[in-house]
């Protein structure tokens, strides 16, 4: 259908103001049928856009989804789903007389466009799509006593079992301990490593192998020793390289250090 | 009469929460509180005295059409409790300890329990003093009247 096709280019190409209007009126004059705008289409078109798109663009999804909310509201109220506007309206107040404003009642020019159009299509489409409205809501029972007892239960499982989690989780060193003895280490093991190093260096006078500074050469000894390197590099005290990655990594130490 | 008895019926058919004097004078046109008071209590009447699984209630203000006790088993697979699962569970809990602070209840039940409490609190099942910076729940007597519980009996 033309219009239809009409209405995927309003909303993807036309300035904010103009698509609204060029949906009202395409709908109006005949031109689409609200009730047989192919949703799947209408998803492909906007991949199709998006796709197309250089930098993102939020203006786009936000008229999309505007306008398929605004088609939707179109429909409900046309086939006068009273349950729905309930649920869409606060839960106190009844559902007003269909389309029925007063002439002093302020009503948002959208709204007001989405109720008159409503009104045109009920007057001029196929009443085959009217359903009968609903009437009631499904009612809530009482809850029983026993209902009461089984939660609980439940409730006491949860307490239960969130009190054995928190003994688990209680910690038996006070976490100030093991920061204050970690700290101490990284500094003690600074300082030996900047000796070893010195020392090396006092006798080669070449840049130093990592491997060389290593005791055990596995993998938690590689990371203890590291990281002194790092701060020892950080505070001007060595230059490290590495050609490629995985490869040899030499320590070069700085004549001017501190 | 018997008309508008029938439409302050279709009213309370229609609006299961149930609606206060003043909606349903609104809406049935009859301005009279003191009439529709008599012709609530004469329906009720009715309802107490023919065959039927239903009763009409007067709850803090509202007149309500809902399923007699005797029923409440009959229906429960199909029809949505007044209250969820886990804030019944909440509540559950608060009316177990009989007193508690709400800090200990989310502390125990998550931070769900917040939305939890104040849903009781609005429907009337929990009341809430001041306690420090938190607030000290417990069940009221509308907790134990809607159980048919007494303040002694423990909920174990």
């Amino acid at each position: 259908m033309m219009g239809t096709k009409k209405i995927y280019d309003a909303i993807f190409s036309e300035d904010d103001i103009k698509w609204q209007s060029i949906i009202y009126e395409l709908i109006r004059n005949k031109k689409v049928d609200p009730w047989d705008i192919d949703l799947s289409k209408f998803s492909e078109e906007y991949l199709a856009t998006i796709s197309k798109l250089k930098n993102l663009n939020f203006r786009i999804s936000g008229k999309v989804v505007f306008a398929a909310a605004l088609m939707l509201k179109i429909k409900t109220n046309h086939l006068g789903l009273e349950d729905f506007i309930l649920l869409t309206n606060d839960e106190d107040e009844l559902p007003e007389e269909e389309f029925e404003y007063g002439e002093d009642e302020y009503i948002d020019p959208d709204e007001r466009k989405i109720m008159d159009l409503a009104k045109h299509i009920r007057h001029n489409t196929k009443k085959k799509y009217l359903i009968e409205p609903r009437t009631v809501r499904p009612r809530n029972r009482k809850v029983t006593v026993v209902e009461l007892m089984s939660a609980l239960k439940k409730a006491i499982e949860v307490d239960k079992r969130r009190e054995v989690r928190r003994v688990r989780l209680d910690p038996e060193i006070a976490p100030e301990d093991i920061f204050v003895s970690k700290k101490d280490l990284l500094t003690d093991r600074i300082k030996l490593l900047d000796k070893k190093i010195i020392e090396i260096f006092g006798k080669t006078k070449a840049k130093i192998l990592f491997e060389h500074l290593l005791d055990t050469g596995d993998e938690n000894d590689r990371v203890q020793t590291f990281l002194p390197i790092l701060h020892l590099a950080n505070s001007g005290k060595l230059n490290i390289h590495q050609e490629k990655a995985f490869e040899n990594i030499y320590l070069e130490v700085l004549r001017g250090r501190n | 009469m018997d008309e508008i008895k029938g439409q302050i019926e279709a009213l309370l058919h229609c609006r299961p929460k149930g609606l206060t004097l003043a909606e349903l004078s609104n809406h049935s046109g009859v301005s009279s509180k003191g009439l529709l008071k008599r012709l609530l209590n004469e329906l009720q009447e009715d309802y107490s005295e023919r065959i039927s699984g239903l009763k009409i209630i007067n709850r803090d203000n509202h007149w309500r059409m809902t399923v007699k006790d005797e029923h409440i088993e009959t229906v429960q697979e199909i029809a949505r409790p007044e209250i969820s699962k886990a804030v019944l569970e909440t509540l559950a809990y608060i009316a177990h300890k009989k007193s508690i602070r709400q800090a200990d209840v989310v502390r125990i039940r998550s931070n769900k329990a917040y939305g939890h409490i104040n849903e009781l609190l609005e429907k009337g099942f929990l009341e809430a003093k001041k306690d420090g910076a938190s607030k000290k729940l417990c069940p009221t007597r509308k907790f134990y009247e809607y159980f048919k519980l007494t303040e002694d009996q423990s909920l174990e």
